[in-house]
């Protein structure tokens, strides 16, 4: 920002944004040794795999995935590392050598920014992944308060989330979707996306969204405030009726029931249902599932499996994530599940993000899926930024 | 059946013009916006569902219309004229499909082979088995053919009297006979079965009592190892039963077992030979129902 100022500035002010901008020279602060030292261990990593690729016959697609992955964070480190040494180097001269020292300056001034970019940069590179960050997800939709409002927009929501795929060509289907009985808006729905590493992008759409407008059924046009809950979960396994028979099979038989459609009457020939409804009960999480869609029971069974699956793998990282902050004493807040994480302003034409508090004025760029980017890409710096703090301020102390 | 009121009628005309039509069958809103889904899923023009949704208000089935029924992993094609496979019988087929061993050779004959869905699921998961079907309807019979075709399965067909013909029906012993016979016992047929069954589905594959249990116990145990038949009512399984206890030969030789529906109704009765099989019939039945002899 401030070098941007110079252009501007008359030549006195020059010295004045010379003298914050050398203030900014004493805040970088190289990376902590014990961060450096876990870059230089991904770069043994990297060595090592380059050899067995070297040699090994066999294609593996994990070992290549990691391959690539490990090679951007040692070629950010490299790049961070060689600035830092002219930087060093830099520094010394301004020391040591009085008849050189205005020019180093000059040079720093203008390494020093980078450099501070690239620092960043591999911090973030640095910071341990999502355990699903490669996985497709799916997402639940649920109306929340404001009545018919609500349900339109849980609707309105999935519509955006469909178009956001489309604009990104994603493969995407709709598992399940329960319209409202007077046919405007849903009472629940089930969209899985089914590109690899969706959950990474989408994992910051979890939590409640807040919509504020004159709704359709509002007859004395006055301002509504409604909202819909959104989950995000892993996408474990395929629903395919194959995994879902081996995925039962896991299960001992008093931890989970499936309910069938009960009539009355005698059942088998004396009747012709095509009611295909199942219900999985899982008792130790207490996860109940209902699918009905297909009319196959067989595939709706399999379908239930697979959001059972996705929600247990939700579950059980959740626990674990609250495990590490316990054990770290973390003061950070999080995110609940019941916090609202994003208003919708139809009047004023605006979407803000209140975990980041970022704002983006264009409602109908975000809800035909072009602009659903923007927000994602702002919430996800921000988590980045958050997370690499939260690193520093453990390596420091630890 | 109560008749659904005039409220609800109104109701689900306002969600939908054709809404009111699938009611009387659907009984709920809820079910039939469901149906209503699924037939507009499957039909393309607008005047067959409307006229699908018609002959579902006279509560003909819709497996008819759409002209297929799912069966465990199977999308089996179904025509007027043949009974439409059920939910309960997938489940005991599938159950028995998962029990076989996956790389032995058996045989497995299936009687009253309808759309010839059984014989079918089983060698959909086992591909290696030999599957028969039998059927005394040619419009079985044709329909089971053109189910073994679109699925690509491999099944024998043999139009045959199942009652009066049995020696006529395949050769030496059957690992495995199955059987969904009619067991619906005439006085019971207007008071149990629901209107789209009595009206629609061939009384031929539905009206009977013991003569397919009687001729199980006379006829096929002697040249079979093992068999699951399909009932309507415990009085079955249980005249089964009966037969084999008392029967000076068969009674040392078989084990037989009940089995209930996911619904908690009696099902399924099932036996095999105690011993002298080339497969452990013991293995595959463990723990499938309850071992009653």
């Amino acid at each position: 920002m401030l070098r941007r100022c110079t252009s501007f500035a008359r030549p006195g002010m020059l010295c004045i944004s010379r003298r914050l901008q050398s203030n900014t020279i004493s805040q970088f602060t190289e990376l902590h040794p014990s961060l450096t030292k876990r870059a230089e261990k991904y770069v043994d990593e990297l060595a090592e795999l380059e050899q067995w690729l070297a040699n090994g016959e066999t294609f593996d697609v994990e070992k290549q995935k990691k391959f690539s992955n490990l090679s951007a964070i040692v070629d950010s480190f490299r790049q961070y590392q060689n600035d830092l040494g002219t930087y060093k180097e830099l520094q010394k001269m301004v020391n040591d050598d009085p008849s050189l020292r205005d020019e180093a300056q000059q040079e720093i001034q203008e390494l020093e920014p980078e450099l501070i970019i690239k620092s960043q940069h591999l911090l973030s590179q640095l910071l341990p992944p999502h355990p699903f960050a490669d996985k497709a997800c799916i997402l639940e939709l649920r109306p929340g308060v404001g009545g018919t409002e609500a349900m339109i927009f849980a609707q309105d929501l999935l519509n955006m989330y469909i178009n956001y795929a489309n604009h990104k060509k994603w493969k995407y289907h709709i598992t399940s979707e329960n319209p409202n009985e007077s046919g405007s808006g849903i009472v629940d729905a089930i969209l899985s996306i089914d590109e690899p590493g969706s959950y990474d992008k989408l994992k910051f759409e979890a939590g409640v969204h807040r919509v504020q407008r004159i709704p359709a059924t509002e007859t004395k046009g006055r301002t509504h405030t409604s909202t819909a809950a959104v989950i995000v979960l892993p996408q474990m396994s395929e629903e395919t009726e194959k995994d879902s028979d081996a995925y039962e099979r896991t299960f001992k038989p008093d931890e989970i029931r499936i309910d069938v459609m009960r009539a009355r009457g005698k059942g088998g020939q004396h009747v012709n249902t095509t009611d295909s409804a199942v219900r999985l009960t899982h008792y130790p999480s207490g996860i109940v599932v209902s699918m009905q869609d297909e009319r196959s029971q067989h595939k709706n069974k399999a379908k239930a499996f697979a959001i059972l699956r996705a929600k247990l793998a939700e579950i059980e990282r959740k626990e674990k994530e609250d495990k590490e902050r316990a054990a770290r004493k973390d003061q950070v807040t999080t995110t609940d599940r019941s916090d609202k994480i994003r208003t919708y302003n139809y009047p004023q034409n605006r979407i803000t993000d209140h975990r980041c508090g970022f704002n983006l004025h264009d409602i109908t760029g975000v809800m035909a899926g072009e602009r659903l980017d923007d927000v994602i890409e702002a919430m996800a710096k921000y988590d980045s930024d958050k997370r690499a703090k939260d690193l520093l301020r453990a390596v420091e102390s630890a | 059946m109560p008749r659904i009121g005039p409220r609800i009628m109104s109701e689900a005309q306002k969600i939908h013009r054709y809404l009111p039509l699938l009611l009387p069958e659907c009984r709920s809103i809820a079910a039939s916006l469901q149906e209503l889904k699924w037939i507009k899923n499957e039909l393309n023009s607008p005047r067959k569902i409307h006229q699908a949704c018609r002959l579902r208000g006279l509560h003909y089935p819709l497996q008819y219309i759409l002209g297929s029924q799912p069966f465990g992993e199977l999308d089996v094609i179904c025509k007027s004229g043949v009974l439409i496979p059920r939910w309960e019988t997938a489940e005991w087929a599938q159950d028995l499909a998962d029990r076989l061993p996956a790389e032995t050779k058996m045989t497995v004959t299936d009687l009253c082979t309808g759309t010839g869905c059984i014989p079918l699921l089983l060698k959909y998961n086992r591909p290696q088995i030999d599957v028969t079907g039998i059927d005394i309807s040619s419009k079985a019979l044709s329909l089971s053919r053109q189910n073994s075709k679109a699925l690509k399965l491999e099944l024998h067909l043999q139009k045959q009297d199942v009652l009066n013909n049995n020696e006529k029906i395949g050769s030496g012993i059957i690992d495995i006979l199955t059987c969904n016979p009619p067991y619906i016992p005439r006085r019971d047929f207007i008071k149990e079965t629901t209107l789209s069954v009595k009206l629609y589905e061939p009384r031929l594959a539905l009206l009977g009592d013991m003569e397919f249990y009687k001729n199980l116990v006379e006829k096929w145990l002697y040249r079979s190892n093992s068999f699951i038949y399909e009932v309507g009512d415990i009085s079955q399984s249980e005249y089964v039963l009966k037969e084999i206890q008392h029967h000076t030969v068969f009674s040392s030789l078989w084990h037989v077992g009940f089995r209930n529906d996911s619904n908690g109704h009696p099902r399924v009765v099932y036996g095999f030979r105690k011993e002298g099989t080339s497969h452990n019939m013991s293995t595959i039945f463990q723990n499938y129902g309850q071992l009653m002899h």
